[in-house]
């Protein structure tokens, strides 16, 4: 059979038996679905990455606090998506009295915050390849489930942690679990410095200033400019830290083991 | 900026072909709907990030492969049976042409209907179709190469039982 033939064939079948049957779901139908599917096993933790706020601070205490408490402390579902990126540059929110340190507050000794420093190798004292219990002892945090889970792939969240970015409440830093162990961190808002003093905000031309001729420019699968760090030091060539950039600024990154590091769905 | 509006603009515009290129692969239209449908959920509330990309399409497409295939690895002891020999599950009244391409399609491996889906029918390069994966070129090629031959034996039995019946 030529190749034109099984083309025509394929396209046919597909065209012939692939066509809806049930009617589309309403964009804010899947919007609950998506808000569900990570609320389900978590508190009010909402996974909006790329929002990249360098102004965002920390909000006061936990946001719900249950497992099965929604969406609680948050703008409706349905409304996010029509939200703005806060921009580098917007107003950073209040930050409530007896709240979690300030995300650009340098980190205590020994302790996970927001303002623990991301190496290729882990953030603070938070090392990949521990387990979750591990790393909650380690970094003295609580890690919660935001309920995202594909096979033995999924994130979790420190206890707490939310920045205000605009009207919206952020998971500033989610952490991967793949297989029982910390795999990978994504930094998706707040200050959060690497270990050179790089985060979001920060421009292309700095990233390359802080990791000298290690930084290598490629695009993601759908078209995201990604600034890649290889480490110098060969006990940690398994290791990588991800800047995504707008062409300009670092939108969010990533760090974290191979091949997990690359993933490009994160879990999904 | 991302907005509202842009996520069901790019709803609209692309649900129904990812349907159909979903259902080439796993032979079932519910159940293309189904995966489908949960890759536009995780994209809806990812979509800041997602809208950003140059081929958002190409996200969904790869979270719902990525489904289809956690399906298929769930069930598998289950659809055995089914993607070997069995009747389709979901299939709507074919021609004979299109059921013979459907029960073709499902002797193959999942791995061999993928390639030949993004190859054939989303009409991506080889290399797109690596990308689309996350798998080598040229482990591409070997597949499309013996899904290609696999298929084009199999429709030609089908051919040749129809001729005898």
């Amino acid at each position: 059979m030529r190749d034109d033939q099984l083309r025509a064939r394929l396209l046919a079948y597909a065209d012939e038996g692939g066509q809806p049957r049930r009617p589309a779901p309403s964009p804010a139908e899947l919007r609950r679905r998506g808000y569900r599917a990570l609320a389900a096993a978590t508190t009010a933790a909402v996974l909006l990455v790329g929002l990249a706020g360098g102004g965002a601070t920390v909000l006061a205490g936990r946001v719900g606090g249950h497992r099965d408490s929604g969406l609680v402390g948050q703008p409706h579902p349905a409304t996010l998506p029509s939200q703005p990126p806060a921009s580098p540059t917007s107003t950073p929110g209040t930050v409530a009295p007896g709240t979690a340190p300030s995300s650009s507050a340098p980190a205590p000794p020994g302790r996970l915050t927001p303002g623990s420093a991301v190496t290729p190798t882990g953030m603070g004292p938070v090392e990949f390849g521990m387990t979750l219990k591990q790393a909650e002892r380690a970094g003295g945090v609580r890690l919660v489930g935001l309920g995202d889970t594909f096979g033995d792939c999924s994130y979790v969240v420190p206890a707490g942690w939310k920045v205000h970015v605009g009207e919206l409440v952020v998971d500033p830093v989610a952490f991967m679990v793949s297989s029982g162990r910390i795999a990978r961190v994504d930094v998706q808002a707040g200050r959060t410095p690497t270990s050179a003093g790089v985060r979001i905000g920060s421009t292309e031309p700095q990233v390359r200033r802080a990791y000298p001729g290690r930084v290598t420019v490629g695009r993601n699968l759908y078209g995201t400019r990604l600034l890649t760090v290889v480490p110098a030091d060969p006990a940690e060539a398994g290791y990588r830290i991800v800047f995504a950039s707008d062409g300009q600024k670092v939108m969010y990154f990533h760090a974290g083991r191979l091949p997990e590091v690359n993933a490009q769905e994160g879990c999904a | 900026m991302a907005t509202g509006d842009d996520f069901e603009r790019f709803f609209a515009a692309t649900y129904p072909r990812l349907v159909r290129q979903l259902f080439a692969v796993v032979g079932d239209v519910g159940e293309a709907e189904d995966v489908v449908q949960e890759a536009f959920a995780r994209a809806a509330v990812r979509w800041q990030r997602i809208c950003a990309y140059d081929d958002p399409e190409a996200w969904v497409r790869r979270v719902a492969l990525n489904r289809a295939r956690s399906n298929l690895r769930r069930s598998r002891r289950a659809l055995a049976a089914l993607v070997r020999t069995g009747p389709v599950a979901d299939v709507p009244e074919l021609s004979p042409d299109a059921t013979a391409v459907a029960m073709a399609m499902r002797r193959l491996p999942l791995r061999h209907r993928e390639v030949l889906v993004l190859y054939y029918v989303v009409q991506l390069s080889v290399g797109e179709t690596a990308r689309q994966l996350g798998i080598p070129s040229g482990t591409v090629k070997s597949r499309l190469a013996r899904g290609r031959t696999a298929l084009a034996r199999q429709l030609g039995e089908e051919r040749q039982e129809l001729r005898h019946a």
